[in-house]
């Protein structure tokens, strides 16, 4: 009997450890940081959340009526929900307020994906505008992703409001349609309509240069000769301020990145596994005008999928699970051992197998790193099956 | 080593054309045979069929590609539109018995309920809706041209190169929608990863198209 639709996905195994090890160490990286738990609705309401969205993302928003007949949509954003509710529980003198979360988001996919729904992890810091706060979110960001042994992970930043900037002095149509193409990915046609374009030369070739400043922090000395000190000071910042927290290995510059503007106004950031890897996820800064709010809403904050996350890790490094045979010995002895296991922040499971050939069998499907006999005091490696001492368990062979 | 992905078919020529027109390597891209995966002076060229391309780019399998900008829509996988090559050039059009015209000449209630046969159903569904017609899209893999004389369908949405074809079945362009052309494509994470390793060859291909 399969219950589960088209585009969602129940998920157990060691996919579902290695996501709930990622959720407990990020969830306690963020608390540690003043991040207080925030639980949204499931649903949000239509019209509010049409209205803070951008147009790309709109049309990809799963409608549906609430039972009491709202025109509702499931969660498609949660810094949106987290504004609402600073907006709607908190006074402008508690600012910032700093949430941080674990939630499922939903949207309609782009292929070849099929998913509907995602995991993510994230933290919102709401209603303050300084750099300070971007700093803030990309150091716990890459702090957490350092506490999951990630230390590969590479976030590329751009700054959204880097365009109205250097666009403000452009006619209305040109510029909007120069931010599409760049919303869009679409470089030939973002030079072409300023070829076409009668601005003047060098503006021109600047302004043509621009998608294509991409590396490393050396390109933004490129991008301020070209536009100038001010424009680009913010990333220059947030670049700098990461070096000095020993990050700088792990920046990287994209002027042309544009996401959602209108919906970010500041500096974004995309976050992967490691220089060759994964999307992890990403964020910015938010700053919009929900409907009958009393002030403005800056927010700064990102989202990171669990699941990439728990993917990225199992391929970095096996799992260090070990599985206890209690087959001979007696509960206690067994739960007792698994206790002291647990107080190393090993992670365990207890096979009751009598027969420890099948024990070992469940242990390798499994995909564990230890098999431990707790009645013979030995342990083995597998899948090699080396025996070793039981003291080795989680003193070596593992990166977790 | 940056990855290019290939479509193989009738486009694999101009691709070649490229290539060694912008100096990259092809010597052993030219004798490639049946091999599917080429590695020839630190380039590996994956060669696939065109409209598995945007998969093999948006899973990240290969970083570049030249590709057709009508199979790219066709998938609706983000993909970054780094160059316009200018080969292959073509468009994409309505075309029917020439007494549907009329149809198409004033309100879009007189497009309503018409049967569409196509091999791109998604960029006809997106372009009839862009004008506010629902109509039944028929996604058909080949010989979309036979539709409309077999009553299968009214009209038919493909692209369009000299129109003999359309021609010869009795057809017409009733409206054209949009150019074609072969297009370099990019990954977009690959772009904003490994951006110094697809430079050289991003610049040769724009450099070698700019100067043809």
């Amino acid at each position: 009997m399969n219950i589960t639709p088209r585009g969602c996905s129940s998920i157990g195994g060691e996919l579902a450890n290695g996501m709930e090890e990622c959720r407990s160490a990020a969830l306690s990286m963020f608390t540690s940081y003043g991040y207080s738990p925030f639980n949204p609705a499931m649903l949000q309401l239509l019209e509010g959340t049409m209205k803070n969205l951008h147009r790309k993302r709109r049309g990809r928003v799963i409608a549906l009526n609430s039972p009491f007949g709202e025109p509702c949509c499931l969660r498609a954003d949660i810094t949106i929900s987290a504004l609402s509710y600073m907006a709607l529980n908190h006074a402008p003198e508690e600012f910032p307020l700093r949430l941080c979360y674990s939630e499922r988001v939903f949207s309609s996919p782009r292929p070849p994906k099929e998913n509907i729904e995602d995991t993510q992890v994230g933290v919102e810091l709401l209603g303050w505008e300084g750099l300070g706060s971007d700093i803030e979110v990309l150091t716990i960001l890459l702090r957490a992703l350092d506490s999951l042994g990630l230390t590969e992970a590479v976030v590329v930043l751009g700054d959204a409001s880097l365009f109205p900037a250097l666009f403000a002095d452009l006619p209305e149509a040109l510029a909007g349609h120069l931010t599409e193409c760049l919303e869009d990915g679409s470089y030939y046609e973002y030079g072409k309509t300023l070829a076409d374009s009668r601005i003047g030369r060098d503006r021109k070739k600047a302004l043509s240069g621009l998608p294509w400043l991409k590396g490393t922090a050396e390109v933004l000395s490129q991008g301020r000769s070209l536009f100038g000190e001010e424009a680009l000071r913010p990333l220059s910042a947030i670049a700098s301020s990461l070096a000095a927290l020993g990050y700088a290995g792990r920046v990287r510059i994209d002027l042309g990145f544009i996401r959602d503007l209108g919906y970010y106004r500041g500096p974004v950031f995309n976050v992967y596994s490691s220089p060759g890897g994964a999307l992890l996820g990403g964020g910015g800064r938010y700053a919009g005008a929900l409907a009958d709010t009393r002030f403005s809403c800056q927010a700064v904050g990102f989202g990171v999928s669990l699941r990439e996350m728990a993917l990225a890790r199992a391929r970095g490094c096996p799992s260090s699970r070990v599985m206890i045979w209690a087959g001979p010995a007696s509960p206690d002895k067994a739960l007792s051992y698994a206790a002291s296991l647990a107080g190393r922040d090993v992670p365990f499971e207890i096979s009751w197998n009598q027969d420890d050939t099948e024990s070992k069998n469940t242990a390798i499907k499994r995909g564990c790193s230890w098999w431990a006999n707790i009645e013979g005091d030995y342990a083995l490696v597998l899948p090699s099956c080396r025996r070793v001492a039981i003291s080795e368990i989680g003193a070596t062979g593992s990166c977790r | 080593m940056p990855v290019i992905a290939l479509p193989t078919g009738r486009s694999l020529d101009a691709c070649l054309g490229i290539i060694e027109g912008a100096g990259m390597p092809s010597q052993k891209l030219r004798d490639a045979g049946r091999n599917l995966v080429v590695d020839d002076g630190g380039y590996r060229y994956l060669l696939g069929k065109p409209s598995d391309i945007p998969t093999l780019v948006s899973q990240g399998l290969a970083e570049l590609a030249f590709i057709g900008s009508d199979v790219t829509e066709e998938s609706d996988v983000d993909l970054a539109e780094l160059v316009d090559t200018g080969m292959g050039r073509c468009f994409m059009a309505i075309a029917g018995p020439p007494a549907i015209a009329e149809r198409f000449g004033g309100h879009a209630s007189g497009l309503m309920g018409l049967r569409v046969a196509s091999k791109y159903g998604r960029i006809a569904r997106r372009t009839f809706e862009s004008w506010g017609a629902h109509v039944k899209i028929l996604r058909l893999n080949g010989s979309v041209e036979l539709a409309p004389a077999l009553g299968l369908a009214d009209c038919i949405f493909d692209i369009v190169q000299t129109g003999s074809t359309l021609k010869a079945n009795g057809l017409v362009v009733v409206k054209r929608t949009a150019e074609v052309s072969l297009r370099l494509v990019a990954n977009p994470g690959a772009l904003q990863l490994r951006w110094e390793a697809l430079r050289d060859a991003v610049g040769a291909v724009r450099n070698f198209v700019i100067g043809g």
